[in-house]
């Protein structure tokens, strides 16, 4: 039924005073949403780390850039995709049948998995995986990091399958639960003890929390409340959420599978060292890992050279460029799917048009705008930090801030010393302001033709008084805590999905609540990733108790407490919190020599969970005393 | 098309007493209801983590209607089994109203009888509908006054806005409305509360209107905690209206006084439209071309309980319109044309009378 209506014209300076105080309110709600993370990086950098902030200027820019994406990004995500969404999951029940809707959320599953690269953030945690520590990782980050997203894609896909016909058939998540977890943790624990699954476990649980994107889990969130809407499944309490828990379970579980499935058939090598890995014997079977004979011979080289040099281009154009067609990437190929399967399937006139269209292009716009400021500002900083990070604990080399010096003359200025073994090496003093400090002389950094030498200083352990002291570690697990807690505030994901859970439950279950709850989850998540890293604990230690303590008080919650829980985990992993995490698992990794940096994501997925789950329990058992004590009363 | 008056039954419970409230209706054969979600506001004596002794719990809402003779029987019924006329369960109340549905007779629209003949009422209900965010400052209020545990739902507004470009992003339409029951006398008293609280005087602020309600069995238990006194003051108050026979002695001058001597809006009316889910818009389009001026859309679920126990469940949304009296007519008569009583629409039209209302108006140069 279309409705002719007269349009109301207001003149163009009316319509800038209306413009300018919305654009401001949305600016300064994403400011202070975002402001908390950067002091900390700032202050956190300056106050422990005793370092000065490098490239200000182009992070101030970035910063501001992510602030203003943010504030369109969000405010598309709510004008436009949500509603899209919720329109569409009201109308397929009533006029498609049970086979097309799964055919629709399996596509739109898939689709949502390759929009959204977000293989690309695994590949950049795994990246300085050796090939030789753990073989069957290496090469499904790298050869067959195809069948990686086929296995993940498929899983998103039958997650939102599930998801959908759950809503349909008002099925409670706990069922869902009860055999997913337990089985992820059976296979987990029966991987354990085979070296070259052991090393996927957490790539595997990395991959749930991390392909629920920014884009897919509001647009599935508003799909499945609209079909909530639609077959009035509210009564078990789940109101359209749960597709997200599902979506990030599943890939865990195929990504697994074909690991184990991979090892079995091809007889991937067991992880052993760099000598047994190029001996002649494991030719062939080294060969089939690294792909060719020259990738082969690259890798052993690689090592001989130290780590492979980054290109560090700096071309503004290509940047904006790159970031905007990801951002159109992952948006329009969804929205457009979703209105082509609204106007063949349903065939009917899209309400609210121009506010659907608008709020896909200002998403896009906002999409764009955000991976550059991130770029420039928030990951640059993040890395600096990160990578500063276990001069809290440990010494390490300043590789940016190389100094040299001239004219140096090492007769009159180097001289010996002994440590307590009688160890000899060799030092001279470098004048600083009013202090003279000792730097290790190495001839080999000496060049006699200029009379340079050149070396990189180095700093820390800041705290404690040797290496890898507790005072250090403590540093960094305050700084994991804190960032964690900041970096949640400012996740859109995760402000949309509180933003529907306050209206769907007329404001009893607040959006600051559960973004509190939430935070601290994340930042005790990171915590304990910091410490998995830092003293090498195998994930499943970590991993299994919560679990088990999450399956148990998944029984004792309400299925809305529930439902809103476990779809938190995977909305938390998002494009600020990601990219913040994997500096700081990165740096310290780096340091420890641990062979990978995964798990650190899983954690950060798996705490919040944990603490939306008490939060509900208690405030739900705070109103039943009330409510109940009344009931008793007159039942006297 | 068929018109009948009807006795519109709104009853809002806390969770806990949800299941007996059903099992009550289907004892009663209430084959129909509609669900919404509302919460209720009360204070507490331990302050919540953010240092508030506010509380908010989940209040289930359900309308649904019987004929006027039923009235009586049926209130008693709930009131006496389901809320055990107690407080700290929940409210209920009733409203005389005229109901529009579908029917095989024609739509011989013209002949029928729409016009009130509802005396004055004891009790009247206040609904005041502000911009989202701002109900609590409201419903404390209304705490604070003694009034009871007045109930808050979630709403999207609609009207002017829908007929801007897309200027029309920067006004959020989400709503909040805030319903209290209150004594006749009081009402007018309450009402200047509210709008003092809400500060709907200003531009854009809101509106409040006020309703005859024929019935009603308020929760007064707006304080949760230990009891202080031997009886609370709600117990008090029920058992000295007992004594009395009437609320009248309860009348309050100081409640709240006009000082600016507000002009009401009189003789107006409120309609209901009931229509399948995403229908509303377009309906409220339709009426807007006949004369209204803007509604409130809320998303409610409509629940048919059969004999053998079986529940089909259908999402609807309710539009909620006040209007000058005069422009019933031509808004009913152009919403029946717009294809209301049809399959893909399934509306049904309930009018009630609103006695006063208030918003801020620009008064013309």
């Amino acid at each position: 039924m279309a409705v002719q209506t007269k349009k109301v014209a207001i003149p163009l300076k009316q319509q800038l005073s209306m413009w300018l105080p919305f654009c401001k309110a949305k600016l300064a709600e994403q400011l202070r949403s975002v402001l908390p993370v950067i002091l900390w990086l700032i202050f956190f950098q300056m106050a422990f780390l005793r370092l000065n902030i490098a490239e200000g200027g182009i992070i101030a820019i970035g910063m501001t850039l992510v602030v203003l994406g943010l504030a369109f990004f969000l405010e598309g995500l709510l004008i436009g995709i949500m509603p899209l969404g919720e329109i569409i999951g009201i109308k397929l029940p009533v006029k498609a049948s049970m086979v097309t809707i799964i055919v629709l959320a399996f596509i739109l599953g898939v689709g949502a998995t390759y929009a959204e690269p977000s293989i690309g953030i695994l590949k950049a945690s795994g990246s300085f995986i050796k090939p030789w520590d753990a073989p069957l990782l290496y090469l499904l980050l790298n050869r067959y990091s195809w069948a990686l997203v086929i296995c993940v894609a498929g899983g998103v896909g039958l997650a939102v399958v599930a998801g959908m016909m759950r809503f349909t058939y008002s099925i409670s998540l706990k069922p869902f639960i009860y055999v997913i977890i337990p089985l992820l943790l059976i296979v987990s624990c029966a991987g354990f003890f085979d070296a070259n699954i052991n090393y996927l476990l957490g790539l595997a649980w990395d991959c749930g929390g991390v392909t629920t994107g920014p884009v897919t889990v509001p647009l599935v969130l508003a799909l499945g409340i609209g079909i909530c809407r639609s077959v009035g499944g509210e009564d078990n309490g789940s109101m359209g959420f749960g597709v997200v828990t599902l979506a990030s379970a599943l890939p865990i579980l195929t990504v697994l599978g074909f690991g184990i499935y991979f090892s079995l058939n091809y007889g991937i090598l067991p992880p052993m060292s760099y000598d047994e890995f190029f001996s002649p014997e494991n030719y062939e079977k080294a060969l089939f890992i690294a792909g060719s004979p020259e990738a082969l011979a690259a890798l052993k080289s690689q090592v001989a050279t130290g780590a492979a040099a980054t290109a560090d281009s700096f071309n503004i154009l290509a940047i904006i460029r790159d970031n905007f067609l990801s951002a159109g990437q992952a948006i329009l190929p969804l929205t457009i799917f979703l209105l082509l399967a609204f106007f063949l399937i349903l065939r009917e006139r899209l309400p609210k048009k121009d506010e659907i269209i608008c709020g896909i292009f200002i998403a896009i716009l906002g999409m764009g705008l955000f991976n550059i400021g991130m770029e420039f500002g928030l990951t640059k900083m993040g890395n600096q930090v990160g990578r500063r990070l276990p001069s809290s604990f440990k010494a390490i080399e300043l590789t940016d801030e190389i100094e040299q010096v001239t004219p140096f003359i090492p007769q009159e200025m180097v001289q010996k010393s002994i440590d307590a073994n009688g160890r000899v090496s060799e030092f001279f003093f470098q004048k600083d302001g009013n202090k003279y400090k000792g730097i290790p002389y190495n001839p080999s950094h000496y060049n006699k033709a200029n009379k340079t030498y050149t070396y990189v200083p180095e700093i820390g352990p800041l705290y404690g008084e040797k290496e890898k002291s507790l005072p250090g570690f403590a540093i960094v697990l305050l700084f994991a805590f804190v960032l964690g807690l900041l970096a949640t505030l400012a996740e859109p994901a995760l402000n949309a999905l509180g933003m529907k859970v306050e209206e769907l439950t007329v404001g009893t279950f607040k959006k600051k609540t559960l973004i509190f709850a939430v935070a601290s989850g994340v930042g005790m998540g990171l915590c304990l990733g910091a410490g998995k890293i830092i003293w090498n604990i195998p994930l499943l230690y970590m991993l299994l108790p919560i679990y088990i303590i999450l399956v148990i008080l998944t029984k004792f919650s309400d299925e809305l407490y529930v439902n809103i829980a476990w779809d938190s985990a995977g909305v938390t992993t998002g494009p600020v919190t990601v990219p913040l995490v994997l500096a700081m698992g990165l740096g310290i990794g780096m340091q420890m020599n641990v062979p990978e940096g995964f798990g650190i994501l899983t954690m950060a997925s798996a705490c919040p969970i944990l603490t939306v789950t008490l939060m509900g329990l208690i405030s739900n058992y705070k109103a039943k005393k009330r409510l109940l004590m009344e009931q008793k009363a007159g039942e006297l | 098309m068929r018109v009948r008056a009807i006795s519109k039954f709104t009853v809002a419970v806390y969770k806990v007493v949800s299941p007996l409230l059903l099992q009550t209706l289907q004892e009663c054969h209430i084959s129909d209801y509609i669900f919404q979600q509302g919460k209720g506001v009360a204070l507490s004596d331990s302050k919540s983590f953010f240092g508030t002794p506010w509380v908010e719990n989940s209040l289930d809402t359900y309308h649904f209607y019987c004929a006027p003779d039923e009235e009586a029987a049926l209130f008693e019924t709930i009131a006496g089994k389901v809320l055990w006329h107690q407080e700290g369960r929940g409210s209920v109340f009733v409203e005389p109203a005229i109901l529009l549905e579908a029917d095989e007779t024609p739509d011989n629209f013209n002949e029928l009888d729409l016009d009130f003949s509802v005396q004055k009422t004891a009790l009247m209900g206040i609904y005041a509908i502000i911009q989202r965010g701002r109900g609590m400052a409201l419903a404390r209020r209304a705490v604070d006054s003694g009034s009871g545990v007045p109930a808050l739902y979630y709403g999207t507004g609609g009207g002017i806005r829908d007929r801007m470009g897309l200027v029309r992003i920067t006004i959020p339409p989400e709503k909040e409305m805030v319903n209290v029951v209150v004594a006749e006398h009081d009402a007018e008293g309450m009402m200047e509360l509210l709008i003092e609280a809400g500060r709907l005087y200003r531009p854009g602020m809101g509106f409040i209107f006020t309703y005859p309600v024929s019935r009603a069995d308020m929760d007064t238990k707006s304080f949760f905690g230990a009891s202080r006194a031997a009886a609370s003051v709600g117990q008090i108050v029920s058992a000295i209206d007992e004594i009395k026979g009437n609320t009248e002695w309860r009348r309050r001058t100081l409640l709240g006084q006009s000082q600016e001597g507000r002009t009401y809006m009189k003789n107006l009316e409120n309609i209901m439209i009931i229509c399948n889910d995403t229908m509303a818009k377009d309906l409220l389009h339709v009426a807007m071309n006949a004369g209204a001026t803007g509604a409130t859309i809320s998303n409610c679920r409509l629940v048919n309980m059969e004999s053998d126990g079986s529940q089909s469940k259908k999402s609807v949304e309710i539009s909620d319109m006040v209007i000058g009296a005069s422009q019933k007519r031509p808004i009913i008569s152009a919403l029946i044309e717009a294809g209301l009583f049809t399959n893909q629409m399934n509306g049904r039209i309930i009018v009630k009378k609103s006695c006063a209302a208030y918003t801020y108006i620009e008064k013309r140069k």
